[in-house]
């Protein structure tokens, strides 16, 4: 896809809040044409403020919003050219499907008979053929939100901002419809702002995704880079990196070692970037494996321990181990009996290592 | 066994006397008004009517009749008042709904004032005032008071009819072009219309069986149909009064009916919100 030398948008130091409290601490954001951005944080972190400031309905009190090179931020929603797609659905319950997805083309002085073709072809674009006479309220919630993405896209919009549009579906439904709406955005173009609090869907459908933390961009990147580079120990953990080690850096020997603390017999060769003093490493549960004795312990951190419980959620084993004072969790194919003796593996380039926080 | 069939049986029994002290308190009056309605004659030491005819039926609804005219003046007022309402009550229960307006208890506690003070004692003196400005005697005076007295009905029930409507129908009309007064007559009334219809027959029938207001500011010259039905009562016509009363009775049984199925719970649950 040619990218536009414009960005679709471009948000400069932009910030917001209700009343005296500040939720947006200034956030600075591009998305190109045509590239699926996701913003994903927990709530409460502003994500859905920063999508409603960027719609127009949430009034700005600092800094800059322009869509293609035009400045939007005086503009009321209505002159935005952009198209949201609601959590709940926000569909217009005394019309038809096809009264709501018409119903910004009408708005626009299309002729009824341009209006039910364009209709048409969305219809069966989003696999709704057949339901224009219904009402909204007679569809389920994966209808009802295809609607919803239909009455959107039926207006052609530059931008289509989607606020957590599949959190209140069922997870087989979810799927399905995370699935089609990355395939149509790939076949029609659009550029699309896609706020949620579910990581895997951030990671399966963007390519750049923006982690925020209390109203403050944490981090930018493509999924590959959010999750194997976390800049900060937050978006590490937010990342899944739940298990954590204080690690002790020293020389010994003239040779770069590490200490864990609490695991006084733990002290090994150091193979990975050099570190001072004593950090915080974080690693993700998938990362961790458990290994027979004797493996190759180069580029990798082996640990002692046993046991202390296991679940099967299915597909693998999910154990937490004990090692001294640590516990991590781990997945194996392999049955291991509660108090059995393993060893963890962790392999240093997928360890995160941070300063350690004090709070 | 047999215990417990006679609990149940006393417990019908029970039952059936509540249902039926319940009949006789609600419908024993109204069989009298109806008994009432079809006596030429009735007095006492007889226990129903002595001559039964429809001779009052013929009064009240003649043309030229003092009942048919105030039948006119009563819906003339009563939907007059309804207008008058809308005209205030849709955009302040908008405001109150929507805006994040300063003082808000303070401005619903505003419109349920009127009800918070001993009647009479108001309209004596708006009957006053309304007598030095000369609007003592005039039908604008009457609707004026009704309007007052039916706005507390009318602006809480919009306010609560405009609260149930979530946010983001408006804002997904906005999105997509709509401006806001487009927005509002497109996707917030309709939505709203259930409510503010409900709110308009509580109106209307509040107007309609208003009395007091109308007795100190509408008498002499606007008679309604509740005064109409006093000045019958007082004068000892009891055919008339009860006529008249049947009369009364018709709009607030057909729309009670209607705002049952119009008054939804989700509407119901935000009143005084």
């Amino acid at each position: 896809m040619s990218q536009s030398p414009v960005a679709a948008i471009s948000v400069r130091g932009l910030r917001a809040g209700y009343g005296a409290s500040s939720i947006l601490h200034g956030v600075d954001l591009d998305v190109a044409a045509g590239e699926f951005i996701a913003i994903l944080g927990s709530s409460g972190c502003g994500k859905t403020t920063l999508l409603r400031t960027i719609a127009g309905f949430h009034p700005l009190t600092d800094g800059s919003i322009s869509l293609f090179g035009r400045d939007v931020a005086g503009l009321p929603p209505e002159k935005r050219d952009m198209a949201m797609v609601f959590q709940s659905y926000a569909l217009w319950p005394h019309m038809t499907v096809a009264g709501n997805m018409g119903y910004g083309l009408k708005l626009r002085g299309w002729s009824a008979s341009a209006i039910a073709a364009k209709i048409d072809s969305l219809l069966s674009l989003l696999g709704l053929e057949g339901l224009g006479e219904r009402k909204v309220t007679q569809l389920s919630g994966g209808q009802r939100q295809r609607v919803a993405l239909g009455r959107a896209l039926a207006i052609d919009p530059k931008l289509l901002l989607l606020d957590e549009p599949l959190s209140n579906l069922d997870a087989k439904v979810r799927l399905s419809l995370r699935y089609e709406l990355k395939t149509l955005q790939k076949t029609l173009g659009f550029a699309a702002i896609h706020v949620t609090h579910d990581r895997e869907e951030a990671m399966t459908m963007a390519d750049r995704i923006i982690i925020m933390d209390k109203g403050r961009i944490a981090q930018i990147g493509t999924p590959e880079d959010v999750y194997d580079h976390p800049v900060s120990p937050f978006i590490a953990r937010f990342m899944g990196a739940d298990n954590q080690l204080p690690l002790c850096f020293m020389q010994k020997d003239g040779v770069a070692h590490v200490r864990i603390e609490g695991l006084e017999d733990h002290v090994l060769r150091w193979h990975g970037r050099p570190y001072e003093g004593t950090k915080t490493g974080y690693i993700n549960e998938e990362a961790i494996s458990l290994v027979e004795p004797d493996t190759d312990t180069n580029q990798s951190i082996i640990l002692k321990g046993h046991i202390s419980s296991r679940a099967y959620p299915g597909g693998q084993y999910r154990y937490s181990i004990a090692c001294g004072p640590y516990h991590f969790s781990a997945t194996s194919d392999h049955l291991f009996a509660e108090g059995e003796p393993v060893e963890l593996r962790l392999p240093l380039n997928r360890l995160h290592i941070f300063d350690t926080q004090t709070a | 066994m047999t215990m417990l069939h006679l609990s149940t049986f006393s417990r019908r029994l029970l039952q059936g006397l509540g249902v039926g002290l319940l009949a006789f308190f609600l419908l024993g009056p109204l069989a009298n008004l109806v008994l009432w309605s079809v006596a030429e004659r009735w007095y006492t030491p007889f226990k129903l009517p002595v001559t039964y005819g429809t001779k009052y039926w013929e009064v009240v609804f003649r043309p030229t009749g003092d009942a048919m005219t105030s039948l006119t003046t009563s819906v003339g007022i009563a939907l007059a008042v309804v207008v008058v309402t809308l005209i205030v009550s849709v955009p302040a229960g908008y405001a109150l709904a929507r805006l994040r307006l300063p003082f808000r208890a303070a401005i619903m506690l505003l419109f349920l004032l009127p009800q918070a003070f001993p009647s009479v004692a108001i309209y004596i003196n708006v009957a006053r005032i309304f007598y030095w400005i000369g609007l003592n005697g005039t039908v604008i005076g009457v609707v004026l008071v009704h309007s007052v007295h039916a706005l507390v009905y009318s602006v809480w029930i919009a306010a609560a009819a405009f609260s149930s409507i979530d946010q983001d129908l408006e804002w997904a009309a906005r999105n997509i072009g709509a401006s806001p007064l487009k927005t509002f007559v497109s996707v917030t009334l309709p939505l709203a219309a259930p409510g503010l219809v409900a709110a308009s027959i509580f109106v209307f029938l509040e107007s309609l069986d208003e009395f007091t207001g109308t007795f100190f500011v509408g008498v002499p010259q606007v008679t309604t149909l509740p005064l109409l039905l006093y000045n019958a009562s007082m004068g000892g016509n009891y055919q008339v009064a009860s006529i008249t009363a049947l009369i009364l009775l018709v709009p607030s049984i057909g729309f009670m009916l209607i705002i049952e199925r119009f008054l939804k719970g989700d509407v119901l649950s935000k009143i005084g919100r």
